[in-house]
């Protein structure tokens, strides 16, 4: 078959200059240029090779570039987490939430269905579980909430706090275990760890005759006991 | 890359890939119709590899500081999900050997191939679902909608490859080749596995975009070096016939570079050897492909793209895991770049 009665792309739309592969992008903030990436890989720098890598660096601008103006038709919203950022545009029937589905192949109309009933499974699950996603969708707002953990320390002596939340924890009702002492000492029983939105608070009350050592306690998920990360308080 | 290096890596994908195979096996059924399916679906697991997936998912998950039981049941899913890939690329391309075997579908037929193919994908939805148990439901979600975005884009890719050749297209560009790799072979190979350890590690703090490229270029570094072991590797350690790329029609940057560069006559040839059936392909027209690639230098160049991409590799891992805390872990990931292009 002739390369004339093939189908072909329209051409790449290239937003800026391409880039040099020896240079900093052109349209892309970055904190800093390859101009080591050579040297690291041991490679000599030669026309060759620098073209290849100029090829690559063009194409992968183009690929990022076409996902984030289709994240911004999609969502109008730029900083959208990354689901929607490639060119979705190109695809027949792309997932479109709140829009059906477009003509498409059996498989990605199962796959579409599929997380649509994730989404609203996970919304009927969240329903019954006190200070759940308050929202319909818990997705909404997932890339900009980080964890923050508040620690209210009461004591009269000086006390250092340590939490390990593992993944996840602080989307989990927690509970904590007594905190043991390393030593014979007795265990502190007043710490608490609460979960209230993407927040998780820790509370230590240690009593005036606490002895000064090392304490040790496990987080665990109130759903199930499995441990979700530890505590670890020093009484000097 | 120092023996050092070398070493640490070797271990680390020897002691990933242990413990996603061990876990693995837990989810195939041990139930009727073993014959046809199930013994089947165990099939391409139990020849190895060498975990590069999985172990990629978990050391990222690690490099944040997370046990890797949290990463686990996902490198699980994406270990069952390229054994899947790799039946049916196996049919489409009509590949005889994998890991030193006859490939599924010439041992059993081309429908129960596709069968436990379609198998495979499914079980690998189970342990995706069990992560809610550890990694909570909003996390577990994110890396459901992950997997079908790499599905996707893998599908896509081998879309491009397939059409190529039906049509036997011979006007593909570098820049097609690339956009097509980054498609097939990155997505399922290193941005999926860089994306789903850094989400979890880092669960959900970091743009999931800042993996495409680091997993761009060392994906292609690694599927370049997959195309040179395939026309210069050793046939036992690669596990697949030599020079099949060549007898699949497969555009590979080798193949691009020989269009672009052999005399009207030569191209005419290749042309007119790619426009036959696989089976139809002479082993000299093979042998001659293979020996106008090394006369016009067409090895060598695909080799310097390799390190420029694997060099572009690790300046991108430096922008996106840089800041993390000097571990095992990070060292693996540091050193992938090199070691892709220098594998055997």
């Amino acid at each position: 078959m002739s390369s004339s009665s093939h189908f072909k792309r329209p051409p790449l739309q290239q937003s800026g200059p391409v880039r040099n592969s020896m240079a900093p992008p052109a349209n892309v903030p970055r904190q800093g240029a390859p101009q080591d990436m050579f040297t690291t890989a041991g490679a000599a720098v030669c026309g060759v090779l620098e073209n290849g890598v100029r090829t690559a660096y063009a194409v992968i601008d183009d690929y990022m570039r076409r996902g984030q103006e289709a994240a911004r038709t999609i969502f109008n919203d730029p900083n959208r987490r990354g689901y929607m950022s490639d060119d979705r545009g190109s695809f027949p029937g792309g997932f479109n939430p709140g829009g059906g589905f477009g003509p498409t192949n059996p498989m990605n109309m199962l796959a579409e269905q599929w997380m649509l009933m994730m989404r609203a499974w996970s919304n009927a699950c969240a329903g019954f579980v006190p200070g759940q996603w308050q929202g319909m969708n818990p997705f909404a707002n997932a890339g900009s909430h980080a964890a923050t953990v508040t620690v209210s320390i009461s004591s009269s002596c000086q006390v250092e706090v340590t939490a390990n939340l593992y993944p996840g924890a602080d989307i989990q009702a927690l509970v904590s275990e007594p905190l043991r002492a390393e030593g014979s000492a007795a265990s502190i029983d007043s710490a608490s760890v609460v979960r209230e939105g993407f927040n998780v608070r820790i509370t230590v009350k240690v009593g005036d005759k606490q002895a000064a050592g090392v304490y040790r306690g496990n987080i665990r998920r109130k759903t199930d006991g499995n441990v979700a990360g530890e505590l670890t308080v020093v009484v000097r | 890359m120092s023996s050092n290096e070398r070493g640490l890596v070797s271990s680390i994908l020897r002691e990933y890939g242990e413990a996603t195979r061990a876990l693995l096996f837990q989810y195939l059924p041990s139930v009727e119709p073993r014959r046809y399916l199930y013994d089947l679906v165990a099939d391409y697991p139990r020849r190895g590899g060498r975990s590069f997936r999985p172990s990629l998912c978990i050391a990222t998950a690690r490099a944040f500081g997370t046990p890797i039981e949290f990463a686990l049941r996902t490198a699980v899913s994406i270990e069952m999900i390229h054994n899947a890939m790799l039946i049916h690329d196996d049919v489409e391309d009509e590949s005889e050997q994998r890991r030193g075997k006859p490939a599924m579908h010439v041992a059993e037929g081309v429908p129960i191939a596709i069968n436990v193919g379609d198998m495979l994908s499914l079980l690998a939805m189970r342990p995706l679902l069990e992560n809610r148990g550890i990694l909570g439901p909003e996390i577990s979600l994110r890396i459901l909608e992950e997997t079908e975005r790499m599905a996707r884009e893998s599908a896509e890719g081998q879309a491009f490859e397939l059409g190529w050749r039906r049509d036997n297209v011979i006007d593909v560009c570098e820049a097609d080749y690339l956009l097509m790799v980054l498609k097939k072979t990155c997505w399922l190979a290193t941005i999926h596995p860089s994306r789903i350890g850094t989400l979890i590690g880092a669960r959900g703090a970091i743009d999931l975009d800042r993996c495409i490229r680091f997993g761009f270029f060392l994906g292609a570094a690694f599927q370049i070096q997959d195309d040179l072991l395939n026309l210069e590797g050793d046939a036992v350690a690669y596990g697949k016939e030599l020079s099949g790329d060549i007898r699949e029609g497969k555009r590979t940057l080798m193949l691009i570079h020989l269009l672009e560069h052999a005399s009207r006559t030569e191209r005419e040839r290749i042309c007119t050897m790619l426009g036959q059936a696989r089976g139809a392909r002479a082993d000299d027209d093979i042998r001659w492909v293979l020996e106008r690639m090394q006369s016009y230098g067409s090895i060598h160049y695909a080799r310097q793209v390799a390190h420029g991409l694997a060099g572009a590799a690790q300046y991108e891992f430096s922008q996106l895991y840089g800041h993390l805390p000097n571990s095992r872990d990070k060292q693996f990931l540091a050193a992938l770049p090199e070691w892709v292009i220098e594998r055997n």
